[in-house]
């Protein structure tokens, strides 16, 4: 016979007839693993027996209740989400189905198309108005003087900045030498 | 006789929660509470995931209570969907494993009085948990039910919806396994005296 079946009576714990008993009994006589084996079950099936039911900490119920509404409110919520990107949803294919089958559709497309197009001929316009006026007006100063006079201004304003980001950075070693 | 009273006011209970009323499932939160925590605790080895795992089992078990078939067992109908819960749970994360010699010490409540009883029945419940976490949820689940909360094959199959043979393969592997640990921990234990008496020597 099969050493396996010697195993499966060890641990399945079915009803042995005494045939089997027999058997298994001059088999556990002669094989040591099946004695280890057996042995260890019982050892473990007694721990297993003898360890106490778990309980949980008193106030359970409680906690329970606090449990129950924080998750009905959790539910809420998201049943609120839910139907709300439901209708949002149902509003947007109803609609893109409605501008399909009335053919609107191909027309907001072509509206939306004049609608950009206008919008960049009047820049253009716009544009061309302006730059026409400045061209039309008399010229003051020459222009190499004009050209010195706005790098001098630009020279100003940047020993300017210059000077301002000097006095923050001497006022923050200052600061930093009274603190030291 | 009493057991069919039990029964029939669960059922009313049952029947009551359906309808939404919520100190009628309380009332089953308070029956059922100790069994479904020591599932949990079983399946998931520490008191705070045990408590978290039972709240969220009583949760889905009142949310799916429109479900249950008033003909089956309420606490299989109740253990199934907690096994469930725990199965999941030790899927998305693996119970660490843990060494038989190095027992944590466990800081749970004990109604018990005795306070020696107490101990060693800690003791008992920290070897059992620690032989538990080396087995797989599937074989875990099925142990527990058959051994702490006494099912018969026929209810773990329910419990878990699984076929006999499944049950038995699971269980035949669950003891072979429990043995062979407790096989290797004694041998470990022999070791460790043994180095302990070469030491003293």
């Amino acid at each position: 016979m099969k050493h396996k079946q010697y195993e499966s009576w060890i641990l399945d714990e079915g009803p042995l007839t005494d045939t089997q008993q027999q058997k298994l009994d001059i088999h556990l006589e002669v094989c040591e693993n099946c004695r280890t084996l057996r042995r260890s079950w019982i050892a473990s099936k007694q721990l297993i027996t003898q360890s106490a039911m778990q309980v949980p900490t008193l106030g359970f119920t409680d906690r329970w209740q606090t449990t129950y509404i924080r998750k009905c409110q959790i539910e809420k919520v998201r049943r609120y989400r839910l139907t709300s990107f439901g209708l949002m949803l149902l509003a947007f294919a109803s609609s893109v189905i409605y501008m399909l089958v009335s053919g609107s559709f191909m027309r907001m497309f072509a509206n939306g198309l004049t609608v950009i197009s206008e919008i960049v001929m009047g820049l253009t316009n716009g544009l061309s108005t302006i730059g026409y006026w400045v061209s039309r007006l008399p010229i003051a100063v020459p222009i190499t003087a004009g050209f010195i006079f706005f790098g001098l201004i630009n020279s100003f304003v940047m020993v300017g900045i210059f000077f301002l980001w000097n006095l923050k950075q001497r006022k923050l070693l200052t600061n930093e030498i009274s603190v030291d | 006789m009493t057991e069919q009273l039990a029964r029939k006011a669960e059922v009313e209970c049952i029947k009551l929660a359906r309808k939404g009323d919520q100190d009628a499932f309380t009332q089953i939160v308070e029956t059922y509470q100790n069994p479904v925590y020591n599932l949990c605790y079983r399946m998931l080895g520490t008191p705070q995931a045990a408590e978290d795992a039972a709240q969220e089992s009583f949760w889905r078990a009142y949310k799916n209570l429109h479900r249950y078939d008033m003909k089956r067992s309420f606490a299989t109908w109740l253990l199934s969907i907690t096994a469930h819960y725990c199965i999941d749970q030790q899927r998305r994360k693996r119970l660490p494993t843990m060494d038989l010699n190095e027992i944590i010490e466990f800081t749970a409540e004990d109604p018990a009085p005795n306070p020696e009883s107490t101990l060693v029945n800690l003791e008992f419940s920290d070897k059992v948990q620690c032989q538990l976490a080396q087995l797989s949820e599937n074989d875990r689940a099925v142990l527990i039910l058959r051994y702490w909360h006494e099912y018969s094959e026929n209810e773990i199959c329910q419990a878990l919806s699984i076929s006999k043979s499944a049950v038995k393969s699971r269980l035949h592997r669950a003891r072979k396994h429990m043995a062979i640990q407790w096989t290797e921990t004694q041998s470990n234990l022999k070791m460790e005296g043994r180095r302990h008496e070469t030491q003293t020597i």
